[in-house]
């Protein structure tokens, strides 16, 4: 491989020093071809991400349709005006039937719109710190924790008694309050926020995030989901638990994805032990107001 | 055809090559990709304004190259925002390269197919997760310099097998 070309693949890796970034303008400025090669190599680098980041929606994709079909046998699109006329109560018209390629191309293009231009996303900054002694580790090398701190995927924040910190995505209205005691991992930030909570409690604030990419937070025993919503994640060796104060929040356990939703003023509990079968979580409802323990 | 509908049809054939020329600005993903929905709304709201006897893809990088250079404050980091004649070749590369980068798209879906074992691994980590060479090392236990180097192969073996597929395409039967 060329120099040239290493120095435009650590470019793209975001791992130029300066004396690199000086010999790549240099060799940029020398050729039009040079720009040229230039601009096929970042089209590659942006291009594998696309292609990478629609496998999983295609995966999805090719499932959901294997399984229309399979539901309806071989006609498809003969069962679908039938049974929308019978959702709709529609006498099934030939002229309905014309509206109907137009309805759904429109109602595709505002999903499509919508989804691209939904919500902006955030990235995570360490905005408060009370107390001392808080630790952030990158690729376990520690880094100064300080506000202002841009957080990344990888980064594992571990918070001593009496010191709590907080992680804010603005000018998305999310924010996670780490509670004395707590070791999360910000596991990914690309498709939608991943966390692990190894140990100890946080709070949350969400803002509704982008369609299929919720907010995720896998403790040792749990996995919750999140769209948008207000919750407390508590975890302990043994069990998880959770609390929702706004919105609804999707708690699955992690030994057989067996999962229920936690609605406003509810908690769950999913526990690791061999407990009976029915009682793989413990729905408890309570009346608001009502504190609950969450130690 | 409505504005609407005219603008999705030229939006989506001009994202994919949008995306590279800010992902050659700016190599972050996520920052370009903030960048690039930015410049989505940007389009939409100004495109009355497009004068449709000109080229979309030419209209679309004159209005994101502003919007990188009003943005290179917060991408300070990329000293190419900063080469302002540098950037201006690189949006006329882009324009001009337009056709050949679909073609290329296109070979890298089939391309990707022979990716396999550790290298896919890798590539999922660093372009499906946004990690950086030092992050994906931390995560699969290899040295840095070893993640820097599959990465590389991996790389060079795609870009060899879109040169193949391309030259094969362009064969006169």
């Amino acid at each position: 491989m060329s120099k040239e070309q290493q120095l435009i693949d650590s470019y793209l890796d975001g791992e130029l020093t300066a004396d690199e970034e000086g010999r790549l303008t240099e060799w940029l400025a020398a050729e039009p071809e040079h720009v040229h090669q230039f601009v096929r190599e970042t089209h590659l680098h942006r291009q594998i991400r696309e292609v990478m980041l629609a496998r999983p929606y295609r995966a999805y994709g090719l499932s959901e349709v294997a399984s229309a079909e399979r539901k309806v046998g071989q006609a498809p699109m003969r069962w679908l005006p039938r049974q929308l006329s019978q959702w709709l109560g529609l006498p099934w018209s030939p002229t309905l039937r014309w509206l109907l390629a137009p309805a759904v191309c429109l109602a595709l293009v505002a999903g499509l719109s919508f989804w691209y231009f939904g919500p902006t996303m955030g990235k995570p900054v360490l905005v408060e710190v009370q107390g001392t002694g808080l630790s952030l580790e990158r690729a376990d090398q520690p880094l100064p924790a300080v506000p202002g701190t841009r957080l990344q995927a990888g980064d594992v924040l571990r918070t001593p008694e009496n010191v709590s910190a907080a992680i804010s995505f603005a000018p998305e209205r999310t924010r996670i309050t780490i509670q004395p005691g707590t070791e999360l991992t910000l596991a990914s930030m690309s498709r939608g926020k991943r966390f692990n909570l190894s140990a100890g409690k946080l709070d949350a604030s969400v803002a509704r995030q982008r369609p299929f990419q919720p907010m995720v937070l896998v403790t040792l025993q749990a996995r919750a989901r999140v769209l948008g919503t207000k919750f407390s994640l508590l975890t302990t060796s043994e069990q998880t638990r959770l609390e929702v104060t706004e919105g609804s929040v999707q708690l699955s356990r992690l030994s057989d994805a067996v999962s229920v939703k936690v609605p406003a003023g509810n908690y769950a509990v999913v526990s690791s032990n061999s407990v009976p079968a029915p009682l793989f979580v413990n729905e408890h409802r309570r009346s608001s107001g009502v504190p609950v323990d969450m130690r | 055809m409505e504005p609407q509908e005219q603008f999705t049809r030229f939006w989506t054939e001009a994202q994919p090559k949008l995306a590279g020329y800010i992902n050659a600005l700016v190599p972050d993903f996520a920052e370009a990709e903030d960048l690039l929905q930015n410049v989505a709304v940007i389009l939409l709201r100004k495109f009355p304004e497009y004068d449709a006897k000109r080229p979309f893809i030419g209209w679309a990088i004159g209005i994101t190259k502003r919007e990188v250079l009003m943005a290179r404050r917060r991408h300070a980091r990329n000293f190419l925002c900063y080469q302002t004649d540098l950037l201006e070749r690189i949006s006329e590369a882009y324009e001009e390269l337009a056709p050949e980068l679909e073609d290329r798209s296109r070979a890298l879906r089939e391309c990707l197919k022979a990716v396999q074992g550790r290298a896919t691994e890798l590539l999922r980590l660093r372009y499906e997760d946004g990690l950086e060479p030092t992050a994906i090392a931390g995560h699969v236990g290899m040295a840095v310099v070893a993640v820097r180097v599959m990465l590389s192969r991996t790389r060079a073996m795609l870009r060899g097998c879109i040169e193949r597929r391309i030259r094969i395409q362009n064969v006169p039967p």
